[in-house]
């Protein structure tokens, strides 16, 4: 459960992303695609800031205490070790992926719940190109709309290199 | 410690494929591919290219079990895109096409596949494929491409979008000016990001509405729509495409954005992503655009 603090910090955090989001748009956008921008935007860096997973130790700590409830168990033995091999960080969380074992083995909920750990959930676009097994993943789909750079790669810092078709590029990068 | 380090570099030298199953030459590869992921283009393409002919030309894709065909196609698709190479393509398609008859091809690999040869500007495989399953499969249409008069392929290229939809072979001039390349992706957040705050600060604006060009590399879509849109929305920055990248040996990196200094047709000097928080200040002083005194 989130602390007091927690949600202080995260309000202020809130705060501060809309009021550059809302300043970036004004300075620069027709007022309407700044406010979506803004939306999805928000929704976007809420979605990392506020994931359980935001590093390596992250995820030793999720991978001791979540035990048999990992999202992860859903992955065979190999893709879940090529997946979190696949998985690089930097301050702000998670920066690339390969997302080829995810699509091939899972559902949409299976992936969407991975990558949830790590806030990446909401703009995995390949989750969209998923075909649907249930209601579940259908609805999953309906909402999703900002898009990290699927076969992208993270090469240096605000850079995606677009010629990697198995990783995605998040927008932490 | 003189012995030790031979008997290091002698163990460094062993081929890796020695033994190996493919599964394992096809792990090896990838570990190697990710090792040099952030390398300059040129360098990184020529290791690309030698260790995909010891570790991964040798195998037959009829020889290889289904459980390995997946990893062999994203190595071998990942490879020919990085090092440019056409040959390495060949492969990646015999491994596709035995993919295709055991039928173990998930959608998006028809979409990989084609976009592989796009990316290569082998735009005659590119049509070959799509008339071949652009039918049945989601596949983006080639656009023609035209050739300016007097083109010299040997010279810088770049593709530029058409009203028509269609793209026209043009060459670049880099000694013309003093300018900016861009190198940018229509749909990258980060490009996104760094037009919009350049286009916000009146100094870095009047330089780069003047004395900027925004290029879009080999990964990009040819699908018009993205590039349309930017040239609406960023009519002062209009978008081409590269060409043939081996008419562009100065560019180390092609990921986006990346922003090239070009002095008297030489590079002088490399800014390299939009972070959080931009990079506006280097740019700033790299153009000599910042004030020095009060």
């Amino acid at each position: 459960m989130m602390s007091t603090n927690c949600i202080h910090a995260a309000k202020g955090f809130v705060a501060a992303v809309l009021l550059g989001l809302t300043l970036q748009a004004g300075a620069a956008e027709p007022a309407h695609a700044g406010v979506q921008r803004a939306d999805a935007e928000l929704r976007r860096v809420l979605s990392y800031e506020l994931a359980d997973v935001k590093s390596r130790d992250d995820l030793a700590a999720h991978l001791r205490t979540a035990g048999a409830a990992s999202p992860l168990n859903a992955l065979s033995t190999g893709a879940r070790e090529r997946f979190l091999d696949s998985l690089v960080f930097n301050d702000k969380g998670l920066v690339e992926y390969r997302f080829d074992d995810l699509q091939s083995e899972l559902s949409v909920a299976e992936a969407y719940r991975i990558l949830g750990l790590f806030g990446a959930a909401e703009s995995a676009s390949f989750l969209r190109e998923m075909h649907p097994r249930n209601a579940v993943d259908a609805g999953i789909q309906s909402f999703m709309h900002v898009e990290d750079h699927e076969g992208g790669r993270c090469i240096s810092p605000g850079t995606c290199e677009m010629l990697h078709p198995h990783y995605i590029c998040t927008s932490n990068c | 410690m003189f012995a030790n380090l031979l008997v290091a570099l002698a163990l460094s030298i062993v081929p890796v494929h020695d033994d190996t199953t493919p599964a394992t030459a096809i792990a090896g590869f990838m570990t190697q591919l990710d090792s040099i992921a952030a390398a300059p283009y040129q360098p990184r393409a020529n290791r690309i290219r030698d260790w995909y002919r010891d570790m991964l030309a040798p195998l037959n894709p009829r020889a290889v079990a289904d459980k390995d065909m997946e990893t062999l196609l994203l190595a071998s698709m990942t490879a020919a895109g990085l090092a440019n190479d056409r040959s390495i393509a060949e492969h990646s398609r015999a491994i596709f096409d035995e993919m295709e008859t055991r039928s173990l091809l998930a959608e998006k690999r028809y979409v990989d596949m084609q976009q592989l040869y796009v990316n290569l500007r082998d735009f005659e495989a590119a049509r070959a494929f799509h008339a071949k399953f652009g039918q049945s499969h989601p596949l983006d249409p080639i656009p023609a491409i035209s050739r300016a008069a007097g083109f010299d392929p040997a010279q810088r290229s770049i593709l530029v979008l058409q009203e028509t939809g269609a793209l026209q072979e043009r060459n670049f001039s880099a000694a013309r000016e003093d300018f900016v390349l861009a190198v940018a992706d229509p749909l990258c957040h980060f490009t996104l990001d760094a037009a919009t705050a350049i286009e916000a600060d009146p100094e870095l604006h009047a330089y780069f509405a003047e004395h900027s060009h925004w290029l879009a590399p080999y990964g990009v879509r040819l699908d018009p729509g993205p590039i349309e849109t930017w040239n609406a929305r960023f009519s002062d920055y209009r978008m081409v495409l590269v060409d043939d990248i081996r008419t562009w040996p100065d560019i180390d990196y092609w990921g986006t954005p990346t922003f090239y200094v070009f002095v008297q047709g030489q590079v002088v000097e490399t800014i390299r992503g939009w972070p959080k928080g931009g990079r506006a200040d280097e740019l700033k002083r790299a153009l000599g655009l910042t004030r020095t005194g009060p």
